[in-house]
């Protein structure tokens, strides 16, 4: 009898193998723009290797996350999914963003805010300007939030929900401008409608990932054979995000008019 | 000759897969070694010891050759893959027909063992199966029926696959070739592709470590972790890494000696 049982591999862990090549080229492209910084000085693309270099941390962050979920017990019970920090915070439910520590949790706001605030630049140097000042203070701003359970000087929960509106204050105006910029620039409409591609994709699985953070904090079920969604989540997460992240290199890299460079190279522009 | 940008572009992400790839082959190597070879001081600490061939399935035993070979060619496929990345980047001639080649043959090595572990008669029992590690237990428990993708042999399988189909691919193969231009060699010198190699090199170690991190959580038997027992997984990892090292000091001492040509050009040259 021939069966192909989807979930039998390694409980979806194959899909992380799609998180790893969007972790190389994230890498690659990271220091091939930051290569090209040093040579124009443009900023955008030094906010844009930035954002690369951050997208390869976290995707390594995202593969530890789903691969801890979902080791199981023999018994395969809930209760005994082994302990990782996603784990953890699904389990215990709330709407928050322990889920993935602090440390991604900044990766969760710069990555986007530094690739809108790069479109930005190649706008107008002063919005570019403005925009990068705005990521980095609702980051740092972030950061507090996050440290202040700490110091027990806010009421319980209360720090956890205002860091949760600071991602949202910086996810959304950056999804806009990262659809919305490349569509009004001007020139061919492939390479520039990539970025706005990539960050409709990225928004959409922000949106996923939103939507099963709050599921599970108002009771749902985890796992699939439990009517759960959480594991379809985190088998088609990586495909979404290899999806943004090969849609934003191609569109970065691939119009003219955003400067990415390299040495000996001859574009045919 | 020129190269437009989206195939530039698409040439790198080529390169990224490959990476992936050597790095799941080398995952995939280390995953097969303990039923390839069988090692007998796993057996000691067990009292009483298990007999040869125990954490092995009764496909495994009667065709061990096939799984040797394929476990050596597995562990020769992830250096080939670097070879391929140098000789890609570097824009050697043939690079494209090397990287096709690998995948296929690496392919087929993947896919021979796999089938041969997951396809199994009804009503077959695994010798001493209540004693294997949990992720080795065949779902439904330890009297195989069905056909399922579960052996660590597929990861590496679907990835030369992923890889074949991508390369034939036309306007992927166009990319690749016009890549290899000599014209737009932006690697510099030996001394350079040295040191931007030795990056392959640390990626594997990386690799390594994590996959051993992975193995020693999985083979826990009767409460003994067995995967401490098999410390000559953990040299791989360290030869990469001392290889990776030494590649980039190398590269660095001999950078001094040979003027080169650079992704970043001098400031005085803008």
């Amino acid at each position: 009898m021939f069966l192909f049982d989807l979930w039998a591999i390694g409980n979806y862990e194959w899909a992380v193998a799609f998180l790893w090549i969007a972790a190389v080229a994230s890498l690659i492209f990271g220091l091939f723009l930051f290569a090209s910084y040093l040579n124009s000085r443009k900023k955008n693309l030094l906010l844009w290797a930035y954002a690369f270099l951050g997208t390869w941390i976290f995707s390594y962050e995202m593969i530890d996350f789903i691969t801890t979920e979902t080791v199981r017990s023999p018994a395969g019970s809930v209760t005994t999914v082994t302990s990782g920090p996603g784990t953890y915070a699904l389990l215990g439910g709330g709407f928050d963003t322990s889920m993935f520590g602090i440390f991604v949790g900044l990766l969760i706001l710069l990555i986007p805010g530094f690739i809108a605030a790069g479109l930005c630049y190649h706008k107008s140097k002063k919005f570019g300007k403005i925009y990068t000042l705005y990521v980095v203070i609702l980051t740092v701003l972030y950061m507090l939030f996050r440290l202040e359970p700490n110091t027990a000087l806010m009421p319980t929960g209360l720090s956890a929900q205002i860091a949760a509106v600071l991602i949202l204050l910086v996810q959304i105006p950056s999804g806009i401008l990262i659809i919305a910029l490349p569509i009004m620039k001007e020139g061919p409409l492939v390479p520039r409608t990539m970025v706005a591609v990539g960050g409709g994709v990225a928004l959409i699985h922000n949106i996923l990932m939103g939507l099963v953070i709050i599921m599970t904090s108002l009771g749902a079920p985890l796992l699939l054979e439990e009517g759960g969604t959480t594991d379809i989540f985190l088998m088609i997460y990586p495909f979404f995000f290899i999806i943004s992240v090969v849609c934003m290199i191609f569109g970065l890299i691939g119009d003219k008019d955003y400067g990415f460079t390299i040495g000996n190279v001859k574009f045919e522009d | 000759m020129k190269i437009k940008r989206n195939e530039f572009t698409t040439s790198l992400v080529v390169i990224a897969l490959y990476a992936v790839t050597a790095a799941l082959m080398l995952l995939s190597a280390y995953g097969a070694v303990c039923v390839a070879w069988d090692p007998i001081q796993t057996y000691a600490v067990f009292d009483p010891p298990f007999p040869p061939g125990t954490l092995m399935w009764p496909a495994q035993i009667e065709n061990l050759v096939i799984f040797k070979i394929s476990n050596i060619i597995t562990w020769l496929g992830t250096f080939a893959w670097g070879w391929v990345i140098y000789a890609t980047l570097t824009q050697k001639k043939g690079a494209y027909l090397t990287a096709l080649i690998t995948s296929v043959i690496s392919f087929v090595m993947g896919l021979i063992p796999a089938l041969i572990v997951d396809i199994a008669a009804p009503g077959v029992a695994l010798a001493r199966c209540e004693v294997m590690p949990p992720f080795m237990q065949p779902e439904g428990g330890c009297v195989l029926g069905t056909f399922s993708i579960g052996s660590p042999h597929w990861a590496r399988t679907f990835a030369n696959l992923l890889v074949i189909l991508v390369l034939v691919i036309p306007p992927v193969r166009k990319s690749l070739v016009k890549f290899a231009s000599a014209e737009n060699r932006f690697t510099g010198n030996v001394a350079q592709q040295i040191m931007m190699m030795s990056m392959f090199f640390f990626w594997l170690s990386i690799m390594s470590f994590l996959g051993t991190n992975f193995m020693a959580s999985a083979h826990i038997v009767q409460g003994i972790n067995t995967w401490q027992l098999v410390e000559i997984q953990s040299i791989g990892a360290y030869t990469a890494l001392v290889t990776g090292v030494s590649m980039l000091g190398g590269g660095f001492i001999l950078k001094q000696f040979k003027p080169s040509n650079s992704l970043i050009t001098s400031l005085e040259a803008n």
